[in-house]
């Protein structure tokens, strides 16, 4: 089964596993709309999980899917890059040099939706509609089509839960984290509609993937592999009419980073993509860090809706450790020397 | 008669110090990723290394004046 049948609706798993390349400075522009700024801070861990009973399942995927069904939905990725070596991770060629093939990574690269911000386009939104034609916006549009975007998706943010992670709805998925030298980094899924996803690779593995003291680990030379399902995993039963954004989590707001959508008028369900961190990621925002991100997808009315939220530790050239202890030393000096109390001879009596 | 000395504090310093104390304190917490960008930490960094700075210009241990005092003319010729 060709993965090029599938458009860009691999759920929020994968969304949110594209916070990274999404990661433009010039998309992240801060507003003073509610709906794109405020995200509550105190809403708990709990109450992001969705529940299916109340808030209906939005599709017929299964509460947890079994490990047929994963094998079904991992086989297709490992179609295009195989597992040569059985560590579970899918393998890059090595290109004339030796070194990891990263144009490999197109095999994975799906088509994108109408509605879609071309992540790091040199600040301009390329547009394809539905005869192929391609159009190109200015800065300013890319901007505005964000936030248009953002409520389409249901301009709920409400995701940020703390210190934890959460994909909740009928979204679900895997992800892999490589280095710059294409060795494995990191790995986490999710494979229930309800429960957060689970570390799969490292010290974490076996606990909750993507919280703040477990973040998921991403080399900003690297690039990670992510595939997912959503709606349901029968051909056809993807959302119709989709929306979704990324929001970074700075300073306890919210900044959008990304968005997009489709009508995906033939209910496409499946997704597999690649993130070229190397080549995509704006070298300034290669920092050493850990990065909060939430996520959103909604279709068909609000009847459809996955929400996402995590963390990711994002390991790059810039570390601002070195400057931070010099301006904390110059600061010293000059408390100590220059804005100390002194005593001064002010007169006679 | 004897010169007296009289305290001058440096707030205004003392809160530039402190931006750039808390800066550099955060940048450290986000580099050594002890905080994430999400939450208010570093902006409570900043805060915080305002409040030290503004506390220590106004009460630190005052430095001694370098120079002895100078007698006024008047003193040297007074009587």
């Amino acid at each position: 089964m060709s993965l090029r049948r599938y458009t860009l609706v691999g759920g929020l798993f994968g969304i949110v596993s594209l916070l990274l390349v999404g990661f433009s400075p010039r998309v992240a522009a801060q507003t003073d709309d509610p709906c794109l700024d405020n995200i509550p801070d105190e809403v708990p861990i709990e109450d992001l999980s969705l529940d299916p009973a109340k808030d209906g399942k939005g599709g017929t995927l299964p509460s947890v899917l079994g490990s047929g069904e994963v094998a079904g939905i991992l086989a297709e990725v490992y179609a295009r890059l195989p597992d040569a070596d059985g560590d579970g991770f899918p393998d890059l060629p090595d290109d004339a040099e030796g070194n990891p093939d990263f144009d490999a990574l197109d095999r994975l690269l799906g088509e994108p939706g109408v509605r879609d911000i071309s992540p790091g386009e040199n600040s301009n939104v390329v547009t394809i509609d539905e005869d192929g034609a391609v159009t190109i916006q200015a800065t300013d549009a890319l901007v505005q089509q964000a936030e248009t975007q953002v409520r389409r998706s249901g301009c709920d943010p409400g995701l940020i839960a703390g210190s934890g992670s959460a994909l909740s709805g009928p979204c679900m998925g895997m992800a892999w984290s490589y280095d710059k030298n294409g060795l494995p980094l990191d790995q986490a899924a999710d494979w229930s509609f309800a429960n957060a996803p689970v570390d799969l690779f490292g010290d974490g593995a076996g606990s909750q993937a993507f919280t703040s003291s477990n973040p998921f680990r991403v080399d900003a030379n690297g690039f990670v592999i992510y595939t997912g399902v959503a709606g349901g995993l029968e051909l056809g039963s993807g959302p119709r009419d989709h929306d979704w954004f990324l929001q970074l989590k700075l300073f306890g707001t919210g900044t959008t980073l990304d968005a997009g959508g489709d009508p995906n008028g033939a209910g496409e369900n499946r997704n597999a993509g690649a993130v070229n961190l190397r080549d995509d990621l704006p070298a300034a925002a290669k920092i050493n860090a850990v990065l909060g991100a939430n996520g959103q997808m909604e279709a068909e009315g609000g009847d459809f809706r996955c929400v996402g939220s995590g963390f990711v530790d994002l390991s790059g050239d810039l570390d601002p450790t070195l400057p931070g202890v010099a301006l904390a030393a110059i600061a010293a000096i000059g408390l100590l020397f220059n804005a100390r109390p002194a005593l001064t001879w002010g007169g006679s009596k | 008669m004897t010169a007296e000395t009289t305290v001058k504090r440096h707030p205004i310093r003392g809160a530039i110090y402190g931006v750039v104390l808390g800066i550099g304190l955060a940048l450290v917490a986000v580099g050594r990723k002890m905080i994430t960008l999400d939450s208010i930490m570093p902006i409570v960094l900043i805060v915080v290394g305002i409040a030290v700075g503004v506390l220590w210009a106004m009460f630190a241990p005052a430095k001694q004046p370098k120079n002895p005092a100078v007698s006024r003319p008047e003193e040297l010729t007074a009587d």
